[in-house]
């Protein structure tokens, strides 16, 4: 039996037939498929997660007392939802024309695009959102009447922009970090398989 | 992947690749999706070929290493697909009934063993099969007569 085994397979592959190779072809379209599938299913996880921290927002400010900035805050988080749900949309719209290639390329723009909008919304929209929440809230307070009878107008303005900053900063910082956790391997496969079909072409 | 490549660099070893993948695959579909993967690894590390081993065993080494990581992958996923009886047919891919059966009692042995006697079976020396498996050349040598005893068994009265 021994010597059989090898003679089994010796003979087996005499027939030239039996190591026909399958064509290379259509290699990344599984590949495409299971990425983009990826990142679709975490963009949409990710962004659902902002309508519990929504509530919890508004709970958490109303049992403190301030039910008003705690409304106020939920529906900026949920203003977010759907400006991100709109942003993901143009992902759907992609459509594969010409080749898997170009599709992904028109991914990663839509991609880059949508990280560019939240990146604007979060440095400048963030910051005026916020501190007009804010001083819509406190205008009536006595709180606030000791701000602007405390400050010049110079350092009120400096203040502005120091809050501003700081809020733009932490806005960009939180969802760097988000990214770079969520989808930092999803992106650097996406742009290994543009490169592989690239180097392909 | 150039064509250049794939014809003068992994087309003359394809019918090594093709023995190791149907050993690990149970489709036709996973057959081409493993063979698709290690050709795209070879293409992938050729420039970490640094010509100490030969260019075949770089391709041995390769293409067990895919196998291996798809199938530990799949395992993992808890990836089981039962076949229909047309599948079955497809996955009969060679017309060679002693060897499919072969191929059957191969698929049943551990993972290292099955890569072991596929490299015995390609008529690699013990030493080179060391090299690959990260055996000392007498350990391949026993493992491949225990492998032996163990196919015959898994093959006793089905052969032609």
């Amino acid at each position: 039996m021994e010597k059989s085994i090898n003679d089994i397979w010796t003979k087996g592959f005499e027939n030239s037939n039996e190591l026909s190779s399958p064509k290379i072809m259509n290699l990344y379209n599984q590949k495409s498929k299971l990425l983009i599938n990826k990142i679709k299913k975490t963009s949409q996880t990710d962004n659902k997660s902002l309508l519990p921290i929504a509530i919890l927002f508004a709970v958490a400010f109303g049992i403190a007392g301030h039910i008003l900035l705690g409304f106020y805050g939920m529906m900026l988080i949920i203003g977010l939802f759907f400006f991100n749900r709109k942003l993901l949309s143009t992902l759907e719209n992609i459509k594969i024309t010409s080749s898997n290639y170009d599709y992904l390329i028109a991914y990663k723009k839509a991609i880059d695009k949508i990280i560019t909008a939240t990146f604007n919304l979060l440095g400048f929209g963030l910051p005026i959102i916020l501190i007009t929440g804010l001083w819509l809230y406190f205008r009536s307070s006595s709180k606030y009447a000791t701000f602007i009878n405390n400050y010049s107008f110079l350092n009120i303005v400096l203040i502005i922009i120091a809050l501003a900053t700081i809020i733009s900063l932490v806005g960009i910082s939180i969802y760097k970090i988000t990214n770079h956790t969520l989808y930092r391997k999803h992106l650097k496969d996406l742009n290994s398989i543009i490169s592989d079909l690239k180097n392909m072409e | 992947m150039s064509n250049d490549f794939y014809t003068t660099s992994i087309l003359p070893h394809a019918g090594i690749i093709i023995k190791i993948c149907r050993a690990y695959t149970d489709s036709q579909e996973n057959f081409e999706d493993y063979f698709q993967e290690v050709c795209l690894q070879i293409w992938k590390s050729r420039n970490a070929f640094q010509e100490k081993s030969k260019w075949s065993t770089w391709i041995y080494r390769i293409t067990l290493n895919v196998c291996l990581t798809l199938t530990k992958k799949s395992k993992k996923k808890g990836y089981s697909k039962e076949f229909t009886s047309e599948e079955i047919t497809k996955n009969d891919a060679f017309e060679n009934e002693n060897l499919n059966l072969l191929y059957d009692a191969i698929k049943k042995l551990s993972e290292l063993d099955k890569a072991i006697i596929l490299l015995h079976l390609e008529e690699n020396p013990h030493k080179e099969i060391g090299l690959i498996t990260g055996l000392t050349p007498n350990n391949v040598a026993v493992k491949i007569n225990r492998i032996k005893k163990q196919l015959k068994i898994l093959l006793d009265g089905k052969i032609n």
